[in-house]
């Protein structure tokens, strides 16, 4: 066996084994709990949920906006380090890109689901205004699916060659790869085509990463409610989506290490420099945060004034502290020390930034509809504060579900790291493969 | 004459009825009646009649009462006109039709509004009595201030003094009094009301109302358009390209640019696209 | 007594004569020869005043109109949201006269068939802050000239019309609420549920084709509605149902064109002096809204601010009647 082979052993997707299945089938049943609960929430309508009249988005808008913004970095990492040609880059731009093709996808589906009448999508695309920054938003959201599936997809093919050679004795798996490697047999002109492709993708990301970041910012950013209505949102939201990002990545990466043994391709160097972006990220995230907050609590007028409050002292202080403290202040002064950016205290560290920037997105959300101008009066007592119920728990968790569901069946059939280009850098590649 | 004959019948058959005790429903409720007479010029008179009952929840509308008209046609009798039925707000009107024989005194004429017999009311009667009277209305200008000059005449073209006369400007839901509340006519019967605010109206056309609530002649009213007003302008941003206009009319920047980027990106998308067929292909 | 009521049905009934006492009846039949002519008079056709749909106010008879439970006057789609041309309807609310009677609200909930819990009407308990006097404060859709709410729509479901209504098209209405969270005043709502109208309502759109220009008829689950100003009855030539149910005149209603706006009782005013002399206001000027609801201050207050109080409730604003 050359050391080529044994690298592809090594590196391509095997069955899982019993936590595999495990995961996947727990997986699987949340989120045909989620599939359920928004059956009956259609049958129902929207009162299965606890929004209403006041807090007219919950928890299915702020899931939204996670899901959003952690598909930004997850594809921006992976172009930004495709540009700037960092080789360490290589066995972990498809994770990024994995999450990010994950992510988005959900988050289109997670809008849909916050819909009263989803029968009626397809007016979005028949009848969309131009003047909505709904309309900007599921135009931005499906060109970033497909942005982010040619980013992902482009780089996979001769991988899939690869595995289509590998799979010989199993023909119908072997069938597949070779469908979906487009025929790829690495003939130069293929090669040509292939590293143009990527370089276009790679460029072309970046500003729809970030017009897609400033849109979601801008659903908010574009009413007149308080704690939404700022123009500082287009830029925190971006920061943010970096940290949560680059969070979510190293998190999976963790993962993806333990359970394959991947100590070889993800080294600790790989870590300790995720863990310097994260860091780098929560800094400028915090200077977004503190012109959010800090500010108007100088100039704030009384309705301002009252959120701010219900933020730092009232009903919300407990979350937002956690939300502050947990996934700015701990990761800054954790991972400050190297350390603090070992794998295992990174990943705990990353775990911890992406929990609380999925509360984050919830506290961007609900408080501010709680501070409408004109007193809540007349509406029933539990319509003056909510908390999502047991359908919106379900629905919500069957899409977090389904975005891990979409990561783990690509992490079982796609090689997680680069086969080619890893095999090409070690220099073990067989003069066959070779692309010059 | 034939008329007359069933009538007596009927009338015949009612006392037959009471006698043997077939009035089946009591007659309880007592129900006022208030009428006036409305004479719009240039169309027919008519009685508005309003009716009431104190019920058990205070006054209420005697609805769908069906009420008979009567007019004093001598000293000592009066003949029976036609009937007409209240509605659901327990209003009715009655048209008239007074053919007055020319004459060099002027008549009064008194009607009486009757319910008779009715399921629900006790019989009532309510009677009106009123002259003959006309406006004629039109814009000047005195003293190079736009007025409204109206005059009040009787049934002999003579001019009515001291009755008091409100002008008014049509509008879509009442009428907008212009000037004091009501002027009294003077001894030729007239009354001068400047006009100071310019109203708008369409085209700068206004409808302009005279009328008179008299106890003497009732409630009579004179209208004419007039063109002395505004034009209106309409200010609404309908037409325009804005923020809020449907999709045919999104503002042009919001056109452009939004889908110049959206071209671009598609635009390398289909590339990308393309270039994929082109690997299967090659 | 049957009998006897068939007899004035009859046509020629009219021609005949009563006598005025029983005594004078041979006086009463010569008299009746001579006024033969009276044959004429009649009762009145009913006329009734429609508002067609170019804006023009014609005079029918009763017999000519179909009978239509409320909606009088149909409308194509495209009139709906078109609007009356040349009209520019506004609302004005005298706080000095509110005591929170909330006739309004009950006729606005009756005759839109409302069955959520936010009624689209309501009145605030409202009071600037702690040394200043608490007031009554009737709010609905301020039908805004520049519409946060149809500016984010993104369908194309509310929009705005010549005439400055704004309204809501829920046949077309996505739920994505978007219009909700934009509007500053928190005047529209959402049916989170089949609103379950009832029988009158069932047999409202039995008659009635659907139109936006009378929400409510019917509500649809996972839609937003809105106070609609009325347009419904604007097209019979008569004011909202707040307007004319409110016992103290506290609501005026005209078109700004006209510069006249008339009260339930039917007086009417000079806009533009009304504003000036009563110190009129908009709500949140300073966002740039363009209300189409104008308020005048509470000062000369008819009633006292605590004779509203009983009729208060903090939770509901949609009382369920004794029928249901």
């Amino acid at each position: 066996m050359t050391k080529y082979e044994e690298l592809v052993k090594e590196l391509a997707p095997r069955p899982f084994k019993k936590l595999g299945v495990l995961w996947t089938i727990g997986l699987v049943v949340v989120v045909l709990i989620g599939i359920v609960a928004y059956i009956d929430q259609i049958i129902k309508g929207q009162i299965v949920t606890n929004m209403r009249d006041y807090v007219l988005w919950g928890v299915y808008i702020s899931n939204f906006v996670f899901f959003v913004a952690i598909s930004f970095v997850g594809s921006l990492t992976a172009a930004i380090l495709r540009l700037s040609h960092s080789s360490w880059r290589t066995p972990l731009v498809r994770i990024a890109e994995i999450i990010a093709f994950a992510a988005i996808i959900m988050a289109g589906v997670t809008i849909v689901l916050d819909m009263g009448r989803p029968d009626r999508l397809l007016h979005l695309f028949t009848d969309g205004r131009l003047q909505s920054p709904i309309t900007w938003d599921v135009i931005i959201i499906t060109t970033y699916i497909f942005i982010s599936a040619l980013i992902l997809f482009f780089p996979l093919l001769p991988d899939l060659a690869i595995l289509k050679d590998y799979f010989k004795d199993r023909p119908m798996l072997s069938k597949w790869y070779g469908w979906f490697s487009l025929n790829w047999t690495g003939s130069t002109k293929q090669w040509a085509i292939q590293k143009k492709s990527i370089q276009m993708v790679a460029i072309m990301i970046i500003p729809v990463a970030l017009i897609l970041q400033t849109i979601d910012a801008w659903l908010f950013s574009t009413t007149f409610r308080i704690g939404w209505d700022s123009t500082n949102l287009g830029p925190y939201f971006i920061a943010g989506a970096f940290v949560v990002g680059v969070g979510g990545l190293i998190s999976v990466m963790y993962v993806l290490r333990y359970s394959y043994g991947l100590e070889k391709y993800l080294t600790v160097s790989h870590f300790d420099k995720l863990g310097k972006i994260l860091v780098f990220a929560c800094l400028v995230y915090l200077y977004f945060n503190i012109s959010e907050y800090l500010l108007p609590a100088f100039t704030a007028p009384k309705a301002e004034e009252a959120h701010l409050r219900e933020l730092f002292t009232g009903h919300y202080a407990p979350l937002f502290w956690f939300v502050t403290i947990g996934g700015l202040i701990v990761p800054i002064i954790v991972l400050m020390f190297k350390k603090g950016r070992s794998p295992k205290v990174l990943f705990w560290i990353s775990i911890l930034v992406v929990v609380t920037s999925w509360w984050k997105r919830y506290l961007i959300v609900v408080p501010a509809l709680l501070h409408p101008f004109l007193p809540i009066q007349g509406v029933p007592e539990e319509w003056h504060s909510y908390f999502p119920s047991a359908h919106e728990w379900a629905i919500t968790s069957g899409t977090l579900a389904a975005a891990l569901l979409i990561i783990t069946i690509l992490v079982r059939f796609v090689p997680i790291i680069p086969v080619h280009r890893t095999a090409k850098e070690l220099g073990i590649l067989p003069t066959d493969k070779s692309e010059e | 004459m034939k008329a007359i004959q069933k009538l007596n019948t009927a009338i015949f058959l009612a006392f037959a009825f009471s006698l043997f005790g077939f009035q089946v429903v009591a007659q309880d409720y007592k129900a006022r009646i208030s009428v006036d007479y409305y004479q719009e010029m240039g169309s027919d008179a008519i009685l508005k009649i309003t009716t009431k009952f104190k019920g058990d929840n205070g006054y209420e509308p005697c609805t769908n009462t069906t009420l008979n008209i009567y007019k004093q046609i001598s000293a000592d009798s009066i003949a029976f006109m036609g009937k007409t039925e209240t509605n659901m707000d327990g209003k009715a009107e009655y048209v008239l039709k007074l053919n007055n024989t020319p004459s060099d005194t002027v008549a009064i004429f008194k009607y009486f509004v009757r319910i008779e017999n009715s399921d629900m009311f006790k019989d009532a009667e309510k009677d009106i009595d009123f002259m003959l009277s006309s406006i004629s209305a039109e814009p000047t200008v005195e003293d190079s201030v736009l007025h409204i000059q109206a005059k009040l005449v009787d049934e002999l073209g003579e001019p009515i003094k001291g009755e008091k006369l409100v002008v008014s400007v049509k509008r879509l839901f009442g009428s907008l009094v212009i000037g004091e509340s009501s002027y009294s006519t003077d001894r030729k019967g007239k009354i001068m009301v400047p006009v100071v605010d310019s109203l708008p109206g369409t085209d700068g056309i206004l409808t302009i109302q005279v009328k008179m609530d008299s106890k003497k002649y009732g409630i009579v009213k004179y209208s004419f358009d007039a063109n002395i007003g505004k034009e209106i302008v309409d200010e609404s941003t309908y037409e325009q390209r804005t923020m809020w206009s449907p999709p045919n009319k999104t503002p042009w920047f919001l056109l452009i640019f939004p889908n110049l980027l959206i071209l671009g990106i598609w635009f390398v998308i289909a590339l990308l696209i393309s270039n994929l067929f082109k690997i299967y292909k090659s | 007594m049957k009998e006897e009521d068939k007899i004035p049905e009859n046509k020629s009934n009219r021609r005949n004569f009563l006598k005025l006492s029983l005594l004078a009846g041979s006086g009463a039949a010569l008299a009746g020869a001579g006024l033969s002519a009276l044959a004429d008079e009649g009762k009145s056709g009913d006329k009734v005043k429609l508002m067609t749909t170019d804006g023009k106010v014609v005079e029918v008879d009763s017999n000519m109109v179909e009978e239509i439970s409320t909606c009088g006057v149909p409308v194509t789609e495209r009139e709906a949201r078109e609007g009356i041309p040349g009209k520019k309807f506004v609302m004005v609310v005298d706080l000095a006269k509110c005591r929170n009677a909330l006739k309004c609200q009950d006729s606005c909930n009756k005759n839109h068939y409302i069955t959520g819990k936010n009624a689209w009407l309501k009145v605030y308990n409202m009071q600037e802050s702690k040394d200043t006097a608490p007031y009554w404060m009737p709010m609905m859709c301020q039908h805004c000239d520049q519409p946060a709410c149809v500016t984010v729509c993104p369908v194309d479901a509310t929009f705005k019309r010549k005439d400055g209504i704004v309204l809501i098209d829920n046949e077309q209405c996505i739920g994505c609420r978007f219009c909700m969270a934009a509007c500053p005043y928190s005047t529209r709502v959402f049916n989170w549920e089949d609103p379950n109208q009832g029988a009158a309502m069932a047999k409202h759109t039995e008659e009635n084709t659907y139109s936006p220009e009378h929400t409510g008829v019917p509500s649809v689950k996972g839609t937003v509605d809105k106070c609609d100003f009325c347009p419904h009855m604007i097209r019979e030539e008569k004011m909202p149902h707040c307007v004319t149910s409110c016992p103290n005149d506290v609501f005026l209603f005209g078109d700004k064109y006209e510069d006249t706006v008339t009260n339930g009782s039917g007086q009417s005013f000079q806009l533009s002096k009304i504003l000036k002399d009563k110190s009129g206001y908009r709500l949140m000027e300073g966002l740039g809204t363009e209300p189409s609801v104008y308020y005048l201050p509470p000062v000369n207050r008819t009633d006292a601010f605590v004779d509203g109080l009983e009729q208060y409730d903090e939770f509901q604003s949609v009382r369920k009647t004794e029928e249901e």
